[in-house]
């Protein structure tokens, strides 16, 4: 297992994932189904988080290949762009998915139609052409026999060189997010409060159901759940834009990628809890009530590996360069 | 004072200036009063212990034999108007801190938290430090988002139960802030931030112990009346601790010293 073989794995997901949960969520609108409409919207929010990984272990992929023979450092720059501006549109995609989740949670059938819904099949067209072109440009990289000639940049579409004006050069970007120490600074002051407000809100509601605070009734607290996405979507941008600031620190750091994959067991730990019985069993909980064994086990985890988050993000700096690749 | 600082300096004759500024003391009187005008905020924490050493350097030629040779051990900073002068009078001597970070500094645990390759070291403390503001500031945060409106199906009454996870937050922060201080005393103490830090966590522990004592803590309040009284304490709150956390992240980037300035 190395890097190019982690990206090949995870970049197939995000670019079907996304395509797949489109024509699902077509298919809803025009069926008028409130079931497969919330399916496709949880499939836009589950590739919304596999995406992060798949992006990050682009930059590994690319220390693995940049020495081989015929690998052009242009093509390889032009997909890290295109993927930077799929990214983007993905996770907003995915939040906005998130947002009309949670709109419409406890009704399954078609609610009205609102603005999140529009946004959402907007956004999840557009993600999913920029989709197709990472992977058009990622398959450039090393598939010249797909392509007609040598010069594939050369023979692009109209469409996809006018969507080319719109991505970052990742060299420019990463400068931009390292040029002042304020930014960066600025940056990370966010990334804690976002932490505090994510435990601060996630942390209480799993401590009530795993037994303690009980005067606290469950259902109210899960009120709180629109301020931990907040806290969780100031620390992903700045996260992201971190990496994006520093790559290679990030990339060949083994604390990086645990904390990266506890995020990703936590994304299966709120599918956990929401599409079992474990969510309906604690909602309607009052004070002093006690919580199933399922969910004190789905709770005591999330509550874990929130930890284990905060451990791994703050060794980090230590774990500097302790993935040893051939570079 | 500013005369009586110069004198401790052992600098005499006249000064042209609207303001004195004088940035050190001679090695033979290293702890008299003095009085001093700061041009640079990172001093200002140098000063609040009021002990300095002179470390001797090369004679200024040029304004040694223009003045009279009393004049030894001392810099100066004359301003008139926006004209700023910086005069080295006899030995060069720059301002260091006090003596007594290195002293902290030198020690076996202070030099163990700081360099040790242990992961049970400095970013095991560094951990729970972070631990401790999670619990703090995020139990504290829901709070005051409540008392602000947020999530009003949540009954107030039993939130004053999460005011015991807050101080045990508190308290490990407290300890685990010295032992981070012991790691690094020089970096932490001569920053003027490390100081607003302080002084601001101080501000926001105070709210907490009021939003505690007149509105949870005061039976006789309903949930309405709890919100309309705690309303501003909240917000004091958040924007509290939003700076006490902005300080303490600006701690790795404003520092003058890492350790004693050898």
């Amino acid at each position: 297992m190395n890097f190019s073989h982690l990206h090949l794995l995870l970049n197939h997901f995000p670019i079907i994932g996304t395509i797949v949960g489109l024509g699902l969520f077509l298919v809803s609108l025009v069926g008028k189904n409130g079931d497969l409409r919330r399916a496709s919207l949880i499939i836009f929010a589950a590739m919304a988080l596999v995406a992060i990984p798949t992006f990050f272990t682009g930059t590994g992929a690319q220390g693995a290949i940049r020495k081989t023979p015929g690998v052009s450092e242009a093509l390889i720059e032009r997909h890290q762009g295109s993927a930077m501006l799929a990214l983007l549109f993905m996770e907003i995609t995915g939040a906005l998915s998130l947002v009309e989740l949670w709109k419409s949670q406890g009704s399954s059938r078609q609610s009205g139609w609102n603005w999140t819904l529009s946004a959402v099949l907007l956004f999840s067209i557009v993600t999913s052409g920029l989709m197709m072109r990472v992977g058009n440009t990622g398959g450039d990289i090393r598939h010249p026999e797909i392509g007609s000639g040598s010069d594939v940049a050369a023979e692009e579409s109209a469409l996809s060189k006018l969507v080319e004006r719109f991505e970052p050069s990742p060299g420019k970007f990463a400068e931009l997010m390292t040029a002042s120490k304020w930014w960066w600074a600025f940056m990370m002051d966010m990334h804690f409060v976002g932490l505090a407000l994510v435990i601060g809100t996630v942390g209480l509601l799993d401590v009530r159901i795993l037994g303690f605070l009980k005067q606290i009734p469950v259902a109210p607290l899960h009120r709180l759940i629109p301020w931990a996405m907040l806290g969780f979507g100031v620390n992903l941008v700045t996260g992201i834009l971190a990496f994006t600031g520093m790559d290679q620190y990030y990339t060949y750091d083994w604390a990086f990628w645990l904390k990266i994959f506890a995020i990703m067991l936590l994304g299966l730990n709120v599918a956990a809890f929401y599409l079992t019985d474990a969510f309906k069993s604690v909602e309607s909980l009052g004070a002093g009530d006690d919580a199933p064994p399922l969910a004190k086990f789905i709770a005591g985890t999330s509550l874990f590996l929130w930890l284990a988050v905060i451990t791994l993000g703050r060794y980090i700096q230590p774990f500097a360069d302790t993935v040893s690749v051939h570079k | 004072m500013a005369v009586g600082a110069l004198a401790a300096c052992g600098v005499r004759g006249p000064l042209q200036a609207d303001r004195l500024k004088v940035n050190l003391l001679s090695r033979e009187t290293p702890s008299s009063g003095f009085a001093l005008d700061l041009w640079d905020l990172n001093d200002f924490s140098l000063l609040l212990f009021f002990s300095h050493r002179c470390s001797p350097g090369p004679p200024d030629q040029s304004f040694a034999a223009a003045d009279s040779p009393q004049t030894q051990h001392g810099v100066i900073v004359c301003q008139k108007g926006s004209e700023t002068r910086r005069e080295i009078r006899g030995r060069e001597m720059s301002l260091v801190p006090p003596s007594f970070l290195q002293s902290i500094e030198e020690t076996g645990f202070s030099t163990w938290l700081r360099e040790s390759e242990s992961p049970f070291a400095f970013y095991f403390i560094l951990l729970f430090h972070t631990f401790g503001l999670a619990l703090l500031v995020g139990a504290n945060a829901v709070v005051d988002l409540r008392l602000l409106g947020a999530a009003r199906a949540i009954p107030l009454a039993p939130l004053k139960q999460l005011f015991r996870p807050m101080w045990i937050g508190f308290a490990i922060n407290a300890v685990t802030g010295v032992l981070l201080v012991i790691a690094y005393p020089t970096k932490s103490l001569t920053n003027w931030d490390f100081y607003m830090k302080l002084t601001i966590i101080g501000f926001a522990m105070w709210v907490m112990y009021r939003l505690k004592s007149e509105i949870f803590d005061d039976a006789s309040l309903d949930e309405t009346s709890m919100m309309a009284n705690g309303a501003s304490l909240a917000k004091w709150s958040l924007v509290l601790w939003f700076g006490a956390i902005s300080a303490g992240r600006l701690l790795a980037y404003t520092y003058k010293y890492l350790t004693f300035p050898s």
